[in-house]
C-alpha cells in the first residue's frame, strides 16, 4: 500500500515523540520529565488517531480509482520547483558556513538573478547594494560582526 | 482607576518620544512596504525583522512592530484592487469589489475609499481597545496558576482548532511546540533537556531562530514552489482627485463603515480567530443591508469599504486580547506574543501590572500608525503600485539573505543559521501537509510559562487544580470547540428528522 507524504511526516514525527518521552523517563526529576511524558503521549495518541485516518482514506481512494493514481505533469513540475528552491537554500547556507556570509549573498542573489533573466548589470548590482545594506547594519547598526566562514578565518 | 488614568496619560506622552515615533513611522513604512508585496504579509515581516529590534527597549521594539503588523492590510489593498493579486490574506474580500472598479476605470475611487476606510477601522478599533482596558485589567487580576495554566491551554486549542482545517493536526503543532520549548536547561531542576551536548542549546531554542525558519524560510519556500508571481504587466493610473472621491464615499456610506469595524474589532477579540472571518463577515453583512446587493461583486464601492474597515479594525481587538490574557487574537499576534518575550515583557497579568503605560502606547501606536500609513498610502500610490508587480522571483534571493542576517544578528554562529533552515524545512512541510504554524509558534511561546503555571498548580491545589469556576467555564469552552461541528450535525438531523415526521 502506497502511503501518502503527508503521512511519512506524521509517522517521523511520532517516531521522535517516542524517542522522546522513552528519552525523558530518564530524567532524574519528576518535574523534569512530566511535561515531556504528557505533551509525548498526548501527540503520539492524537498522531495515530490521525495515522488511521490518513490510511483508510488513502485505502478508500484507492478502491475508488482503482489501482492508484499516477503522478501528473503538475506534481512533476511541484516536485521540481521545491528541489530547485531547497537546493539555493541549501547551497546558501553551505556557501555562508565556506566562504562568509557576504560572500555567499553576494554569489547567490547574482547567480539567482543571472539564471532566472536579469541582465549582468542589474543582478551585480543588486547584489553589491544588498550586501553594502547589511555590511552598514551590522558594522554600524546592530555593531555586531559579520560571520567570515571557515576559509577566509583560516586565511585570516 | 487612578493608576489607569496615569498610564493612559504615560502611554500617550511615550508615542511622542523620538525613538519611539521614529521606530513607528520606520514600521509603518516598512509595513507598507511589505503590504504591498503579494505573499509576503505582516507575520513573515514580523518574524524577519524581529532579530534587528530586540536589542532596543520594549517601547521602541514593539511600537516599531505593532506598526508594522498594524498597516500591512492597508496597503495590502493596493495591489487587491489595481492587480486583483490581494497583497495579504485579509485583502481577498476587499478583491471582490475592488478589482472590478478597477476594470471599469474607477480603480483610483477605490483605493481612496479603501485607505480611508482602514484609516478609520484601525483608529476607532484602538479607541475601542483603549476604552476597553479599565474593564478588562481586574478581570486578568483575578486569575491564578490554575486559571492561567487552563487559559493557556484553551489559547492553544482556539489557535489549534480554527487555524488549519484538521483540529488534530493542529493540536499535535500545539503540543509539538510546547515540547520544542522545553528544550535546555530547567530552571528549577538545573537538568539539561535534549541538548545532546550543545552548549547553543543551553539557554533553549530562541524564538527568533524559531520563528525566522518557520515562517521566514518555511513562507519562502512555499511561494518558491508555488510559483507564484505578479499578473499585470500594464501600468494603472491613479489620479489624486479621484481616489478623494473615494475618500469621500466612505463619509456617505458612514452606516456600513461602522458596522464593518465594530465586526472586526469584536472578531478580533476572539483568540485564534484570523482576520479573513471579519472581513467576509462584514463584506456578508454590507451586502444583506444594501438597497442593491445583487450589484455586489460587479464593482461597487460598498464592497471595497466594508472588509477594509473590518481588517484593520480587527488589530485593536487582536493587540487587546495579546497582551491581556497572553493569548493571541491572531495568527500574527502568535509571532507578536514572541517578540513581547523577546523584549522582557511577558504579557498577560504581569503586563497589565508592570507594564500598563507600555500597552497603552502600543494602542495609541495603532492609532498613529494607520493614520500615518493611509498619508503615506495616498502620496505615493502609483510607485506603489509598481511594486507590487515586482516578481517574487526576483525578491526569493534578497529575502534568502535578509532571513539569514536575522539569524546572525542575534548571535554570530552557524549553528543558529543551521537551526533557521532545519526549522525553515519543518515551517515549508508544515504548510504543505496542513499542520498549523500559529499553533506551533503559541505552544512554543507559552510552554515555559504553561510548564510554571503547571508545578504551582499541583503544588498548591494537588491534582484537582482546575475544578475552579473560571477554569471549569474554560474547560467547558475547550469541550464546544471540540464539539461545535459534531453538536451541529446532530441538531440538523434531529430538526429535519421531526420536521420530516411532523
Amino acid at each position: 500500500m502506497k502511503i501518502k507524504s503527508g503521512s511519512y511526516f506524521l509517522i517521523f514525527m511520532l517516531l521522535l515523540m517516542a524517542y522522546v518521552v522513552g528519552a525523558s523517563l530518564t530524567f532524574p526529576f519528576f518535574e523534569d520529565k512530566l511535561l515531556f511524558l504528557l505533551m509525548g503521549g498526548i501527540i503520539l495518541l492524537l498522531g495515530a488517531v490521525q495515522l488511521t485516518r490518513e490510511l483508510r482514506a488513502r485505502n478508500k481512494t484507492l478502491k475508488t480509482t482503482k489501482g492508484g493514481t499516477g503522478e501528473t505533469d503538475a506534481g512533476r513540475l511541484e516536485r521540481r520547483q521545491t528541489i530547485s528552491a531547497l537546493g539555493w537554500t541549501v547551497g546558501f547556507f553551505l556557501g555562508t558556513y565556506l566562504l562568509g556570509f557576504l560572500v555567499a549573498s553576494a554569489l547567490v542573489i547574482a547567480g539567482y538573478l543571472r539564471l532566472h533573466g536579469s541582465s549582468r548589470v542589474r543582478a551585480v548590482s543588486t547584489a553589491i547594494i544588498t550586501i553594502a545594506i547589511l555590511y552598514v547594519m551590522f558594522q554600524f547598526g546592530l555593531k555586531a560582526e559579520i560571520y567570515r566562514g571557515v576559509l577566509f578565518s583560516w586565511l585570516f | 482607576m487612578p493608576d489607569m488614568l496615569e498610564a493612559f496619560g504615560t502611554g500617550f506622552v511615550t508615542l511622542f518620544q523620538p525613538p519611539v515615533l521614529l521606530a513607528m513611522f520606520v514600521g509603518v513604512i516598512l509595513g507598507v512596504v511589505i503590504g504591498i508585496i503579494p505573499g509576503i504579509g505582516s507575520i513573515f515581516g514580523i518574524a524577519v525583522l524581529m532579530p534587528f529590534v530586540y536589542r532596543m527597549p520594549p517601547e521602541t521594539a514593539m511600537g516599531f512592530l505593532v506598526a508594522l503588523a498594524s498597516v500591512t492590510f492597508t496597503a495590502g489593498s493596493i495591489p487587491a484592487i489595481l492587480l486583483s493579486i490581494p497583497g495579504t490574506a485579509l485583502n481577498v474580500a476587499t478583491m471582490l469589489d475592488g478589482f472590478p472598479m478597477t476594470r471599469k476605470g474607477q480603480g483610483a475611487q477605490a483605493i481612496g475609499a479603501a485607505l480611508t476606510a482602514s484609516m478609520f477601522g484601525g483608529v476607532i478599533s484602538a479607541f475601542l481597545a483603549l476604552l476597553m482596558m479599565p474593564l478588562i485589567v481586574p478581570m486578568v487580576m483575578v486569575m491564578r496558576t490554575p486559571e492561567l495554566a487552563v487559559l493557556i491551554l484553551t489559547g492553544l486549542v482556539f489557535m489549534a482548532t480554527l487555524t488549519g482545517s484538521s483540529v488534530l493536526k493542529g493540536l499535535i503543532s500545539g503540543f509539538f511546540g510546547i515540547a520544542l520549548a522545553l528544550v535546555g536547561l530547567q530552571g528549577q531542576t538545573g537538568t539539561l533537556r535534549f541538548t545532546f551536548g550543545i552548549v547553543q542549546l543551553y539557554e533553549g531554542i530562541n524564538i527568533v531562530t524559531l520563528v525566522l525558519g518557520i515562517y521566514g524560510i518555511g513562507s519562502l519556500l512555499e511561494v518558491m514552489v508555488l510559483g507564484q508571481t505578479t499578473l499585470s504587466e500594464s501600468p494603472v493610473k491613479t489620479p489624486f482627485k479621484s481616489m478623494f472621491q473615494g475618500a469621500r464615499a466612505v463619509w456617505h456610506h458612514k452606516g456600513i463603515w461602522f458596522r464593518s469595524t465594530v465586526v472586526g474589532y469584536l472578531i478580533g477579540i476572539l483568540p485564534g480567530v484570523g482576520g479573513q472571518l471579519a472581513c467576509f463577515m462584514a463584506y456578508g453583512q454590507a451586502k444583506q443591508t444594501s438597497k442593491h446587493p445583487e450589484k455586489f461583486g460587479t464593482g461597487v464601492i460598498e464592497g471595497v469599504i466594508a472588509p477594509e474597515s473590518a481588517n484593520n479594525a480587527k488589530t485593536g481587538g487582536d493587540l487587546l486580547t495579546t497582551m491581556a490574557f497572553g493569548i493571541p487574537g491572531a495568527p500574527d499576534m502568535a509571532v507578536m506574543l514572541g517578540a513581547f518575550f523577546m523584549v522582557g515583557v511577558v504579557p498577560g497579568p504581569s503586563m497589565m501590572k508592570e507594564h500598563l503605560p507600555l500597552a497603552f502606547t502600543l494602542l495609541w501606536g495603532v492609532a498613529f500608525a494607520n493614520i500615518i500609513a493611509t498619508l503615506i498610502c495616498f502620496a505615493t500610490t502609483p510607485p506603489l503600485a509598481r511594486i507590487a508587480r515586482v516578481p517574487i522571483s526576483t525578491l526569493f534571493p534578497i529575502i534568502l539573505v535578509v532571513v539569514v542576517a536575522g539569524s546572525f544578528a542575534l548571535k554570530v554562529s552557524m549553528f543558529y543559521a543551521f537551526l533557521v533552515l532545519l526549522f525553515g524545512v519543518l515551517g515549508f512541510l508544515m504548510t504543505r501537509f496542513d499542520y498549523s504554524r500559529p499553533a506551533l509558534i503559541l505552544g512554543f511561546v507559552l510552554g515555559e510559562l504553561f510548564e510554571r503555571y503547571l508545578f504551582y498548580a499541583l503544588k498548591l491545589h494537588g491534582p484537582f487544580f482546575f475544578l475552579t469556576p473560571i477554569s471549569l467555564v474554560l474547560i467547558a469552552i475547550m469541550i464546544l470547540l471540540f464539539t461545535h461541528r459534531h453538536i451541529k450535525v446532530l441538531y440538523r438531523s434531529l430538526f429535519r428528522g421531526n420536521a420530516k415526521n411532523a
